[in-house]
């Protein structure tokens, strides 16, 4: 009998953070929300902070001294804090709870996200995808304690990237560098003319 | 929603000295009404600031309220100067690019006044994207493409994303097939 602590090996499919299948011609992938646990634990307490405090500080000053001008600055302020509350609430409901998937079926590339079924779609026309590839994202090199920071924050993943016209965009943040690199994999195989580089000579 | 296809910025010109391309400056709506919004703002605050101390603090007679307004005149003037050419620069600046068999001719210019770098084209190599890099409290150096010029790097930070840079590399090679100097068909990024 062994005792101690057992830590089981994940296999690589395990570890994997998205699901792909395909239906009848149409790869559909789901890609990690990208929560950053920590960021989200420290904006919703900074903003719970000081809505807490300032709001209804904002509240009382402007009830006692109606045109005092700057009982209307901490009332702005106390909006502006609880504008950062709710945007902390939707950060949350999106880690929870949302969804976000990308739809390939060699006419459009689809990507949508969504929150218990509301969500919105972005539609790129599929002749115009080209150079599908991983990059890489690094923290910059050059600030001081940036590492430190990338480990925090956990900045430092790849993200799936295309080409569409003059512009780039980019798919999946949150992915490590290796399930980017199997997904590309596996897309481009399944549809190899998005692999394709926009200049050919 | 569809996402629209977006042209490329640049255009290729007919030059007598050689493949001409002109990139105009990224259109920044922020800093079109930011800056002046800023500026103004500024001033009314500073206004309204000076004369309520003018009338609570001061007699009228003192020479405090004319050391403020100087002070104030001298911030604002080094404000204003900071934030002028940003905004002009997005109104009408322009990066040119020549090449030719000789040189690499680079300009940036604000309605036809600007500098012009010119490069020994068998010196330049390793043409890449450069990516956004952020600089602590400075702004970010915007994205755009760079290359290695004899033992240095020159960087073009024309907000040029990973796509329309490789659209103006392919451009070059189109025109420059043999060049050995060319940017490569593969670029690491």
């Amino acid at each position: 009998m062994l005792h101690g602590l057992r830590l089981r090996e994940r296999t690589s499919d395990e570890m994997a953070h998205y699901t792909l299948s395909e239906q009848g011609g149409t790869l559909l992938i789901t890609l990690p929300r990208g929560a950053n646990w920590a960021e989200l634990i420290l904006r919703t307490a900074a903003a719970a902070l000081f809505t807490r405090i300032l709001f209804p500080a904002a509240i009382v000053s402007f009830h006692r001294h109606p045109w005092h001008f700057y009982d209307h600055m901490l009332m702005y302020g106390g909006f502006g804090f609880a504008l950062a509350l709710a945007s902390s609430l939707f950060r949350w409901g999106w880690t929870l709870l949302g969804k976000q998937v990308v739809t390939l079926d060699g006419i459009s590339l689809v990507h949508r996200r969504e929150i218990l079924g509301i969500g919105f779609s972005r539609e790129y026309d599929w002749r115009a995808v080209q150079d599908f590839r991983v990059r890489v994202q690094t923290a910059a090199q050059n600030l001081p304690g940036a590492p430190a920071a990338a480990r925090l924050f956990f900045i430092g993943g790849a993200v799936m990237a295309f080409d569409y016209g003059a512009r780039t965009y980019e798919l999946g943040r949150g992915l490590d560098q290796s399930s980017a690199a199997e997904l590309v994999a596996r897309i481009t195989q399944r549809f190899p003319s998005i692999a394709e580089s926009p200049v050919t000579v | 929603m569809k996402v629209p296809i977006e042209p490329v910025r640049f255009r290729i010109e007919g030059a007598s000295e050689g493949l001409r391309f002109v990139i105009p400056q990224k259109w920044s709506w922020g800093i079109f009404v930011g800056v002046p919004v800023e500026l103004s703002l500024f001033a009314v605050f500073a206004y309204l600031l000076f004369r309520i101390w003018i009338s609570t603090v001061f007699a009228p007679s003192s020479f405090a309220p004319k050391i403020f307004l100087t002070l104030f005149s001298l911030v604002w003037f080094i404000a204003f100067g900071q934030s002028v050419f940003p905004w002009f620069w997005n109104l009408g600046g322009r990066y040119i690019l020549v090449l030719n068999d000789l040189e690499l001719i680079f300009r940036r210019e604000l309605f036809g006044i600007g500098r012009t770098r010119v490069f020994d084209v068998h010196a330049v190599s390793h043409w890449r994207y450069v990516p956004e890099q952020p600089r602590g409290k400075q702004p970010a150096l915007p994205s755009g493409f760079a290359f290695d010029f004899a033992d240095k790097e020159v960087r073009v930070g024309t907000a040029m994303e990973e796509a329309e840079v490789k659209q103006l590399f392919g451009q070059i090679r189109r025109r420059f097939p043999s060049a050995p100097w060319a940017p490569a068909a593969r670029t690491n990024v």
